[in-house]
């Protein structure tokens, strides 16, 4: 943000700056979110009733890819960790799916690789407010799932990552009751 | 001024009229609607505030061309706070864009006292927003259902033909700019101008709001692919649902002026125990 070299870019770093605060999850007053947290069930229940099992994410042609897709965050973590990732070209990286699962384990990226993937071009909607359009490749979920053995009684996936030098190098995914 | 004629000694005095102007759930329905407006328009700034710009279209992020953005510059070292709309840039340092927070200034882009919670955080403030979007929901599906069975919007929200025509029309809103308000019978009645609003507000800017939210729902977009395009994509869904929440609070502010200067304390009554005061034989036209 400090190579900015006119007014449009320089209050475009003014917006990224005010973005930031979006990403930080949770606040010091949790009494009144109880409270809030009441009329979650609410909208669960009316999305589930509404979406159906087999809906998914609208899917675009080539021409609506967004020419830039931003960066939330950063592209390159300034972690010893990462950097020892990065240098082995993330041969020690593993996904790790754990929780109400039969098979808990721990997937690499050449295994990742040679399961069969698929490619979609899907617009993403931050929870920030911005919208942009991109194609994306890569093991559909459900595979991983089906490989973990999914217990009865697991309703939701939990992706979990780690911010940049807390992460010993892995990706988590857990399966929850709740 | 109008209160004067009270204590004009030659005047007559008036006969005065106590009427039940507003049905018990009107009433209930009216406050808890107020009580949702406040929060859920204070946790809009601070949803808006985590992403600070409008587009139109599909999408809309860093390199595109916002419609409306708030932000700020670095002139000499010094934080200016910026409005942008289209291809105007409005100096905003104070309110928009630029804050004082412990005698620092900070980025932001509605200012903390009117956000909800006051400090950036957005989780908490979707929270407030989805908890008092339901209640709107709820409550204003009690008010419609009870405005039909009851007959209170056919009978007095629904404008008669001959009050729409344009000299009519224009003669309303000449006596409210001069604030030259219907007394006697006429005051019985809501007047047209205050039928239309209500039922802009009702009929056209409430149930945009909650359409355009949903369209800003990536599971309602994936339910309803149909709902983000009536609206001309995704982004200009949460444009639409910003210049219609600003509508509101214009339609607030005014509704509130209109309250004080056409008799406070007899509105006021009317809208807490539904008596509303009636001066007979003093008809004004």
């Amino acid at each position: 943000m400090n190579d900015v070299r006119d007014g449009r870019r320089r209050f475009l770093a003014g917006i990224g700056a005010l973005a930031l605060g979006g990403c930080d999850v949770g606040g010091p007053d949790a009494a009144p979110t109880d409270i809030l947290r009441l009329a979650e069930p609410l909208t669960m229940g009316a999305q589930r009733l509404l979406l159906g099992r087999g809906a998914l994410a609208r899917e675009y042609g080539e021409a609506d890819v967004s020419p830039r897709f931003r960066v939330n965050g950063t592209s390159m973590p300034d972690s010893d960790t990462y950097a020892a990732l990065l240098a082995n070209r993330f041969v020690d990286w593993r996904l790790q799916v754990g929780g109400l699962v039969a098979r808990p384990g721990s997937f690499s990226l050449a295994q990742l690789k040679r399961m069969p993937s698929r490619t979609q071009i899907t617009r993403h909607d931050c929870v920030e407010g911005w919208s942009a359009i991109a194609k994306w490749t890569g093991v559909p979920l459900a595979l991983l799932l089906d490989a973990a053995g999914v217990l009865p009684g697991a309703l939701r996936g939990v992706p979990l990552c780690r911010r940049a030098g807390t992460n010993p190098g892995r990706q988590r995914a857990l399966l929850r009751k709740h | 001024m109008r209160d004067l004629d009270q204590y004009d000694p030659r005047a007559r005095p008036a006969r005065v009229n106590m009427i039940l102007r507003h049905a018990a759930l009107t009433r209930l329905t009216h406050w808890l609607n107020a009580v949702c407006f406040c929060v859920l328009a204070a946790s809009g700034m601070q949803i808006f505030n985590a992403w600070p710009a409008l587009y139109w279209g599909q999408t809309g992020a860093d390199g595109d061309r916002a419609v409306l953005a708030i932000g700020a510059t670095h002139d000499s070292g010094r934080l200016a706070g910026q409005l942008r709309v289209g291809p105007w840039t409005l100096p905003a340092t104070g309110v928009l864009g630029v804050s004082t927070l412990h005698g620092e200034p900070v980025l932001r882009a509605f200012p903390a006292w009117l956000t909800l919670p006051a400090g950036q955080d957005l989780a908490t403030g979707r929270r407030w927003h989805l908890f008092f979007a339901w209640c709107l929901v709820f409550n204003g599906a009690l008010y419609l259902a009870h405005g039909v069975v009851s007959g209170h919007l056919r009978r007095d929200l629904l404008p008669r033909r001959r009050e729409l025509a344009p000299n009519r029309l224009w003669h309303e809103i000449v006596d409210h700019v001069r604030l030259r308000f219907p007394k006697g019978e006429a005051a019985r009645r809501y007047n047209p101008l205050q039928q239309l609003s209500y039922l802009t507000v009702i009929g056209v800017l409430l149930p945009l709001m909650v359409l355009t939210g949903l369209s800003m729902s990536p599971a309602m977009d994936a339910a309803f692919p149909w709902l983000p395009d009536l609206f001309g994509g995704r982004q200009s869904a949460r444009t639409l649902h910003f210049i219609a929440a600003a509508l509101l609070v214009l339609f607030v502010v005014v509704h509130l002026a209109m309250v004080v200067l056409s008799g406070a304390r007899n509105n006021l009554r009317s809208m807490l125990s539904g008596r509303y005061a009636i001066q007979e034989g003093d008809v004004h036209e």
